[in-house]
């Protein structure tokens, strides 16, 4: 299978201000990408650049082979595309909007769509605008299912959910991807949700790539280690072992990608003296603040 | 497709539309009542000649009915594109985002041509029952360039909400100020038909000049 997006060397700029550079990765087809990072990371932006909302300073962004800022409107209709916040169109109402629709996509399949409708407290007649926001990501799944894309873009699709909904979503999601061969790329800020939910991801700190790799290998690797030491005001740099730390009074936490032997030898080639080095198992949230930190 | 957008279109500014027409359409009536007050009260003879001297524009009403006309679709029809990057959903139909915007802005010039031809027929039938038909084809040249201005205030309010650059925005806030007051400065009757060609230009600049502000819009959304 090949792949169904291909960034290379992408470098964007809101006027003076760097976002990234040279981010680099290939979405496969058939897999669940997620894009994950701290809030101002370029999230948001690698998904307009995408979906070609915006013409990145340098660089590629291929989505189906084609460029992303020049798409046809072929490729256009292999993307279902999810706006942060569940935006549609709020002055229609459930059966108007899949009317709007369906006269678009040649694959349309209206069923996904009013199952997912069915289990709402909502008549065909209510308007968008009148929904909570759980009930307004359904209707924006409803029709993202109903487009019947190969590659689907969520931009942040847990934003206003509850933990229902935002179970529900990755729930239908799971699913659809598996059975259809679905690919999906996807950005949130609730990390914990998508820890059995994705394949591979990127973490983006500010203006860099943190880490770009499947999740399992992710969690394989990096690890969390604590120790107690006896030096006042410890300072930890970053550096080829130590990829962040975390310091509270004589308490420290440091997270690598090394073996337990590595970061011993490092602590002491530094000359900090430590005691009962142990390793702390991490959920996916927990390597990800380890990574990218709390601040 | 474009049957599915004038569908969402429909959908979106069918209400503001019938007000609109409905407005429209009280405006050239209460011009029908203005002009039976005036010929009940004096004679055909005085009010013929009195027009003809001081060229009343006794339609004048409408001038600013239809100026408001385009404005006020414009708002309604790109407010909620705009809001919360509605326009990123529009785009990313499987349509060329050109050919798209080139629908969504035909339909209003539609609906704002149908509005203007109902205007011009009632005009039409209150000039020829009350006046000479010198004076209902004076109508028709006198406010034609009204039509043509809201169109064009129209395709202005369209070309501000796009733009995504404010100092840009700004600046085609003055231009279009300066170009739709064009429209709207003649006293006196007809006093444009020289310059018609000229205003239909115009308009037509105007509505190609929104394709560099959809451009700008699709290269800086964020």
């Amino acid at each position: 299978m090949g792949n169904a997006v291909e960034i290379k060397d992408l470098t964007h700029y809101y006027g003076k201000k760097l976002v990234f550079e040279n981010l680099s990765f290939n979405i496969r087809e058939g897999s669940i990408f997620g894009l994950l990072g701290k809030n101002g990371t370029g999230k948001t932006t690698t998904i307009n650049i995408l979906n070609g909302f915006l013409r990145p300073k340098s660089g590629k962004c291929l989505m189906f082979g084609e460029d992303s800022y020049n798409l046809s409107p072929v490729t256009k209709s292999r993307v279902g595309f999810l706006i942060e916040g569940h935006i549609q169109y709020s002055y229609m109402n459930i059966k108007q909007i899949e009317k709007f629709y369906s006269a678009f996509y040649p694959r349309w399949k209206k069923e996904p769509y009013y199952e997912l409708m069915s289990k709402l407290a909502v008549t065909e007649n209510q308007h968008i605008s009148k929904m909570s926001c759980g009930q307004r990501s359904q209707v924006a799944l409803g029709l993202i299912l109903a487009q019947d894309p190969d590659l689907l873009i969520l931009d942040d699709y847990s934003m206003g959910l509850d933990a229902g909904y935002r179970r529900l979503f990755i729930d239908y999601l799971t699913e659809y991807a598996k059975a259809e061969n679905k690919t999906i790329f996807i950005t949130s800020h609730i990390i914990q949700d998508l820890e059995n939910f994705l394949d591979e991801c990127v973490i983006l700190d500010y203006r860099s790539v943190l880490c770009t790799m499947p999740i399992k290998e992710f969690l394989k690797t990096f690890k969390q280690f604590r120790f107690e030491t006896s030096v006042a005001d410890l300072k930890l740099g970053k550096d080829n072992v130590i990829k962040n730390s975390e310091i509270l009074k004589n308490k420290v936490a440091i997270y690598t990608f090394c073996e337990k032997a590595e970061v011993e030898n490092h602590l002491n080639s530094k000359g900090i003296k430590f005691t009962n080095l142990h390793q702390e198992p991490m959920s996916l949230e927990d390597a990800f603040i380890g990574i990218t930190g709390k601040y | 497709m474009f049957k599915s957008l004038v569908y969402k279109e429909w959908l979106k500014l069918r209400w503001i539309f019938v007000g609109l027409a409905i407005i429209n359409c009280l405006a050239v009536i209460n011009i029908y009542f203005d002009l039976a007050n005036t010929f009940k009260s004096f004679s055909a003879n005085v009010v013929v000649g009195q027009y003809q001297f001081y060229e009343v524009v006794y339609y004048s009403d409408i001038k600013y009915v239809v100026l408001l006309t385009g404005l006020i679709l414009g708002i309604f029809q790109f407010f909620p594109e705009m809001n919360q990057s509605r326009l990123k959903l529009t785009f990313h139909l499987p349509v060329n985002e050109s050919k798209l915007m080139f629908q969504m802005t035909s339909i209003i010039v539609i609906l704002l041509i149908s509005i203007f031809l109902v205007d011009t027929l009632i005009l039409s039938i209150v000039s020829l029952k009350f006046l000479p038909r010198e004076f209902f084809e004076n109508m028709l040249t006198t406010t034609l360039p009204w039509y043509i201005g809201s169109i064009c205030a129209y395709l202005w309010i369209v070309i501000i909400f796009i733009e995504p650059n404010w100092v840009k925005r700004i600046i085609s806030v003055l231009i279009a100020a300066g170009f739709v007051n064009l429209f709207y400065s003649g006293v006196g009757y007809s006093k444009y038909n020289p310059s018609i060609l000229f205003f239909v230009l115009v308009a037509i600049v105007c509505g190609t000049v929104y394709f560099l502000s959809a451009y700008n819009f699709k290269r800086g959304i964020c």
